[in-house]
């Protein structure tokens, strides 16, 4: 299978033609990647940038993991829905926040849009900018942020007025409850239990609230103020919700997994090492083509020339020699076995014996060193709290991807 | 990973932040030189190809060429290069020629050109001399990308340090091109 996926990725790799939207892979009884959306993820993956420079086999190496990466979170999604996350109350709240707040960022796109640089002006930004394209960029855009920021003041004022909406602030100073009304208006009305969870307690932070009821009222209403039908909004919607959908599974399978404190400290407990940090070295390395060539290199520098102006012109490493020797910080059981025996008595500063290894005849120095340590809880908690999650994170994707399996399209292309 | 003074770390703050600007030389300023206003005064521009075959950039003379520096590493770059496909492709017989300048290794440039499909010639130049070579042709930061535009006749039309957009192209490149657009 592996080697299928790995041909069918070699020869797929980055046709810039336009993809014709293949399914790749089927998830469970509804699920499935396509050509277009592994391309999609491809090119918004951190490592977009470095992509194209990279060896094909690498290339083809990202994109098989990308693509199984997205045939398990589809798994995910799909047992997400079997279990009712996309009807749940949360669920349900979350979709309409974001609905408006979608909505009311569409609002003040359409609104920047209408204004346009007038052509005189224009004129005028061309002479002063004379060839200057980036320059006249940036002289069309702030023209438009200055006017941009007066008309929607303006706007949302506009629309403030006419809902007629009322605030009661003052209701904050006596003890208010869910109900209490802050805001109200035509066909808007904003209380205190939207913004403060039932259960919170403590001091209200009167003037944080009075600023997140201001900005529902701007959300709201600019919301409104929109043409939904004009507003392509449902992809956006639709990708939210699914994520949504899979991230309330994942919270409540963590709560699960990790019911109190006690679940980490015990896990912590059975599992000391995570609290070990090995020493780093900082190395510095000339490898050579042989042992009288070592040898010679060896001599020269005890003699007193430097191993890094040396490794600069000698060294057969291309790393190395255009870094001129300097490994940079390398964790103790990094190197290869050869490399880790030879250097572990080896004093900072001094200058190793010729370490042989399939790679050539080594020449090493430790420059300067960071101690191994052990860490408390307190300051590894995080990591003790990821290294458990991964782990029932194993588990149960293997229990996941059982319920939904995957069944494989690929074969299909390669004899395209 | 490694230690090594982050040179090109600054190069990339240049790349992406500062002191990008692009001069119509008609305006003014000029690629170095004391006073040369002519690609072919220059010392030869003589590079090799990824295939390690020799070019001089006097060998395109009589076309309109546009000579951009850039490198794997440059986010930048990454984004004018698909627009330079699409002219180079749609103007190569209206007398359009890019040279793509890499300063970068061979074999990241050789995977950069498969990958994306580069259509005009690359020619390798070694990292270190980014900043004598770009220096040299009217970049003294050492700013990637950066393009020279030079005229059929080998006279400097055109730098642009950073992205070279369409408007640049229109308003530059294309009336000395044979399209009658």
């Amino acid at each position: 299978m592996k080697e299928a996926l790995y041909t069918f990725l070699l020869l797929s790799l980055f046709n810039t033609v336009a993809y014709a939207d293949k399914v790749l892979v089927k998830i469970g009884q509804s699920g499935q990647v396509t050509e277009q959306q592994l391309e999609a993820a491809m090119q918004a993956a951190p490592f977009a940038t470095q992509f194209p420079a990279m060896d094909e086999k690498d290339q083809a190496y990202l994109r098989g993991d990308m693509l199984l990466r997205m045939a398990r979170s589809e798994a995910l999604y799909q047992e997400a829905v079997a279990s009712g996350k996309n009807k749940s109350v949360v669920f349900q709240k979350e979709m309409s926040n974001f609905k408006t707040a979608l909505l009311a960022q569409r609002y003040l796109t359409n609104l920047r849009e209408q204004l346009k640089v007038p052509e005189q002006m224009d004129k005028q930004l061309m002479e002063q900018t004379k060839g200057n394209a980036d320059a006249l960029i940036a002289a069309r855009s702030a023209y438009i942020a200055k006017n941009f920021v007066a008309l929607k003041t303006l706007d949302i004022s506009l629309l403030i007025s006419q809902a007629k909406v009322k605030t009661y602030f003052e209701r904050l100073d006596k003890t208010p409850v869910t109900d209490t009304v802050l805001a109200e208006g035509e066909g808007l009305s904003i209380k205190y239990g939207d913004l403060i969870p039932n259960n919170a307690q403590g001091k209200i932070d009167k003037q944080r609230i009075i600023e997140k009821v201001n900005e529902w009222v701007q959300l709201i209403l600019t919301a409104r103020a929109v043409d939904e039908k004009k507003e392509n909004i449902n992809p956006q919607l639709q990708e939210y919700a699914r994520n949504l959908t899979t991230r309330l599974l994942l919270l409540e399978k963590e709560k699960q997994w990790i019911p109190n404190k006690e679940t980490l400290t015990d896990y912590f407990q059975k599992h000391p090492k995570i609290a070990y940090i090995p020493e780093r070295r900082q190395i510095g390395q000339i490898v050579l083509e042989s042992q009288q060539q070592a040898e010679e290199m060896q001599g020269r520098i005890l003699a007193g020339e430097s191993l890094f102006s040396l490794a600069g012109q000698y060294s057969i490493d291309a790393y190395g020699r255009q870094r001129s020797g300097d490994m940079g910080w390398l964790k103790e059981g990094d190197a290869s076995k050869e490399i880790e025996a030879a250097i572990k008595t080896l004093k900072d500063n001094e200058l190793s014996e010729i370490i042989k290894t399939d790679k050539g005849w080594h020449l090493i120095v430790i420059v300067n060193r960071k101690p191994a340590e052990w860490k408390d809880f307190a300051a590894i908690k995080d990591r003790v709290r990821q290294k458990l999650i991964a782990e029932k994170m194993t588990d149960y994707l293997q229990k996941v991807m059982a319920k939904h399996p995957l069944e494989w399209k690929i074969n299909e292309h390669i004899t395209l | 990973m490694h230690l090594s003074i982050p040179i090109k770390k600054i190069i990339i703050v240049f790349c992406l932040a500062t002191l990008i600007f692009s001069t119509n030389l008609s305006a003014g300023a000029k690629p170095r030189g004391r006073g040369i206003s002519n690609a072919w005064e220059f010392p030869p521009l003589i590079l090799n190809d990824l295939k390690g075959q020799q070019h001089n950039l006097y060998d395109w003379h009589g076309k309109v060429i546009m000579l951009n520096f850039w490198a794997t590493w440059c986010g930048p770059c990454q984004i004018e290069i698909p627009d330079f496909i699409t002219y180079q492709a749609r103007y190569a017989d209206k007398g359009l020629q890019i040279i793509g300048v890499g300063l970068d290794e061979i074999r990241k440039l050789k995977n950069y050109v498969r990958t994306v499909g580069i259509n005009y010639p690359i020619l390798q130049a070694d990292p270190e001399l980014q900043y004598a070579l770009l220096n040299q042709w009217g970049n003294p930061y050492g700013v990637l990308p950066f393009t020279v535009v030079i005229a059929r006749d080998g006279h400097f039309v055109f730098i642009q340090q950073g992205i070279l957009n369409r408007h640049s192209f229109d308003t530059y490149v294309k009336p000395l091109l044979d399209v009658s657009e």
